[in-house]
């Protein structure tokens, strides 16, 4: 079956063409049961964009699949290695090569934007110094923030230019994979307009996996190769946008179908 | 996959110069290679430069930069690429639209200039500060007074709480620091006392001592410390998530939301806390003087009545109200001027602690200054 129009999460896709693999994942804040028996594969080089209602658990599937939660059950694989496996040589593999841009942001307040950028590279290369603050201007610049924006601290920054600039970070390292929660929510629509097509760039030029949560129609119309829809614990539907919205069901109709979907997705 | 080591050659046998690249050109291997081919950056300067990529194999942004750079190249005048390679045009390409901007480092400024600059700034920083307390200072008065005059404005509920939490909470510290201290000036006394056969008047010292200066000081410094943290840091994260403003926009008013209910549940807990205290630092004292000088309970309490009188305690307790004043209105303004970053939370804190421990010793000398005068 090709993965283009499958429905439901795919099982059968060669390891290497895998870059995060989820199996049985399942997560529960005491009694409350948040993800039961899921399946995810997020295959190299596409945006996946992951849609559900609030409360579904979005946020807590990625805090799984980066390292942050550990799920109550199953296995989170990510580009061939256990991601809560108790070998630390696991984890360590997996150190750079992902990149996360958080909802609000996350960058270190005491720090310039500069200064938030060169953290990883700082902490992960041996640059020189010199190349070091070079390469942080030239990923500063890459995420379309204008050069003056180097020196500001995050809280002189607009929420837009904020985002822009935790992207820099993300990217700082090249990562394989790229997590954005929310990167769009907030920001007006041209500039969210403008998000979309930066991160569309990016994807291009980095060969990125781009793991991206989002409520906005119109980055998952313009941003995104495949859509997964979570309901009810799990994966209802996974499939390119189109072909998710001829074959929705129940809380998925709902979603398309409403007039915000409607207006957004013609 | 191991990584292989970033090498290049300059090939100037052609009618340009080509740089030929190898190995892996990526964020962990250019580190070597930076300082050799920085040098290089100004040989090759007869352009139109040219690039073989052929030897390359893993490239990402950061190599690629450092590629462009040595090539000076710019989207108006590009670098030449030659041979064959997945991503490298593509890379190059979109690297060279920034690679001017990245030289843009802040201009140093000089070691004087920083130091004379801060000197200044503080400067105008206490000046402003001072300005600001005072203003403050009446703002609270005014916010007091009005609810003086309608007490069913006063916000009891926050009002107990924060009575709980930096009064009632305070006890046991209050108490037990106060009777250690209690004790310690009753040892001093007795030890400096015996050397002049006049170690009976240990008793005297205590009483004037705890009555007079430490009961109220004890529990100022503790409540300087406990209390006035909290509030800032209340005070404070409630400005950092706009919570203040979300008062303002409802109509309700910050001071007396937040800083009334604080400067009246210190006014009235801080002269309990003192009382305790006082107790405390007697019992300390009581107990050293009859144990070293077998000093019945009866003779030293008679002495206390005697000798040191209620005076001594209404001295003391005079200041309570200053100090609780002094304290909750330090708080308060620290936590409503902290901004919306970290830092400033973290700078605003030690600030209110700083300035209400400044605040209180200063007044404490005003007082002894006063009572001087007054032949307390």
């Amino acid at each position: 079956m090709n993965p283009a129009d499958a429905l439901t999460p795919i099982l059968d896709i060669p390891d290497e063409e895998v870059a995060i693999r989820l199996r049985g994942v399942g997560n529960r804040f005491g009694p409350i049961v948040i993800h039961e028996h899921l399946d995810l594969d997020v295959l190299r080089g596409e945006t996946i964009g992951i849609v559900g209602g609030s409360g579904t658990g979005k946020s807590v599937l990625m805090r799984a699949i980066i390292g942050l939660r550990p799920p109550s059950e199953g296995k989170v694989t990510v580009l061939g290695h256990d991601v809560w496996s108790d070998d630390p040589a696991e984890r360590k593999a997996l150190d750079a090569r992902w990149g996360v841009m958080f909802q609000d942001g996350a960058l270190f307040s005491n720090l310039t934007v500069r200064e938030n950028v060169m953290v990883p590279l700082t902490e992960h290369t041996d640059l020189p110094p010199k190349l070091r603050l070079e390469v942080a201007d030239l990923k500063i610049l890459m995420a379309g923030l204008p050069p003056s924006s180097a020196d500001k601290l995050p809280s002189e920054l607009s929420g837009g230019m904020r985002k822009r600039a935790a992207l820099a970070r993300a990217i700082a390292l090249d990562p394989d994979i790229l997590f954005l929660d929310e990167p769009t929510a907030g920001l007006d629509p041209i500039t969210a307009g403008k998000f979309d097509a930066l991160v569309n760039e990016l994807k291009e030029t980095l060969g990125l996996t781009v793991f991206l949560i989002t409520h906005d129609l119109d980055t998952l119309r313009d941003a995104c190769d495949r859509v997964a829809a979570l309901a009810e614990g799990r994966v209802i539907a996974i499939g390119p946008l189109d072909h998710l919205r001829e074959h929705a069901t129940g809380w998925l109709s709902e979603y398309f179908g409403g007039p915000r979907g409607r207006a957004a997705l013609g | 996959m191991p990584e292989q080591e970033a090498q290049f050659a300059i090939d100037r046998s052609g009618p340009a110069p080509i740089l030929r690249v190898t190995g892996d050109w990526t964020i962990h291997t250019i580190g070597l290679i930076d300082a050799e081919l920085r040098p290089v950056r100004d040989l090759v300067e007869d352009r139109p430069a040219i690039v073989d990529v052929s030897g390359l194999m893993d490239l990402d942004t950061a190599g690629a930069y450092v590629i462009e750079k040595a090539l000076h190249s710019s989207v108006d005048e590009p670098a030449h690429m030659i041979g064959n390679h997945p991503v490298a045009g593509r890379m190059l390409a979109e690297v060279r639209k920034f690679t001017t901007g990245c030289d843009a480092q802040p201009e140093p400024v000089a070691m004087w200039r920083q130091l004379l600059e801060r000197v200044g700034r503080g400067m105008t920083q206490v000046y402003e500060e001072s300005i600001d307390t005072i203003g403050f200072f009446g703002e609270t008065v005014v916010a007091c007074g009005k609810a003086i005059a309608k007490p069913s404005r006063v916000r009891w509920l926050p009002t107990f709480a924060v009575a709980e939490s930096a009064g009632l909470n305070a006890v046991p510290i209050v108490m037990t620091l106060s009777f250690f201290i209690g004790a310690v000036i009753a040892f001093l006394g007795k030890t400096i006392l015996q050397d002049f056969g006049a170690s009976v008047f240990t008793i005297e010292l205590v009483g004037f001592a705890i009555l007079r200066e430490f009961g109220v000081l004890i529990t100022a410094i503790i409540l300087a410390g406990r209390s006035d943290s909290s509030f800032t840091a209340q005070i404070g994260s409630m400005k950092m998530t706009q919570e203040i403003d979300a008062m303002r926009i409802l109509g309700m008013n910050p001071m007396e939301m937040l800083v009334v209910p604080r400067v009246i549940a210190l006014l009235v807990m801080f002269p309990i806390l003192t009382f305790l205290a006082m107790i405390a630092g007697i019992a300390g004292g009581a107990i050293v003087t009859m144990l070293t000088l077998d000093i019945s309970p009866t003779l030293f309490f008679n002495r206390l009545n005697d000798n040191v009188g209620v005076d001594q305690f209404w001295a003391g307790m005079g200041k309570a109200p200053v100090f609780a004043f002094i304290i909750a209105i330090i708080g308060c303004r620290q936590g409503l001027n902290v901004e919306s970053d970290v830092i400033s939370l973290g700078q605003r804190t030690t600030a209110s602690v700083v300035q209400a421990l400044f605040m209180v010793i200063v007044v404490e000398a005003i007082f002894a200054l006063i009572y001087m005068e007054l032949g307390i």
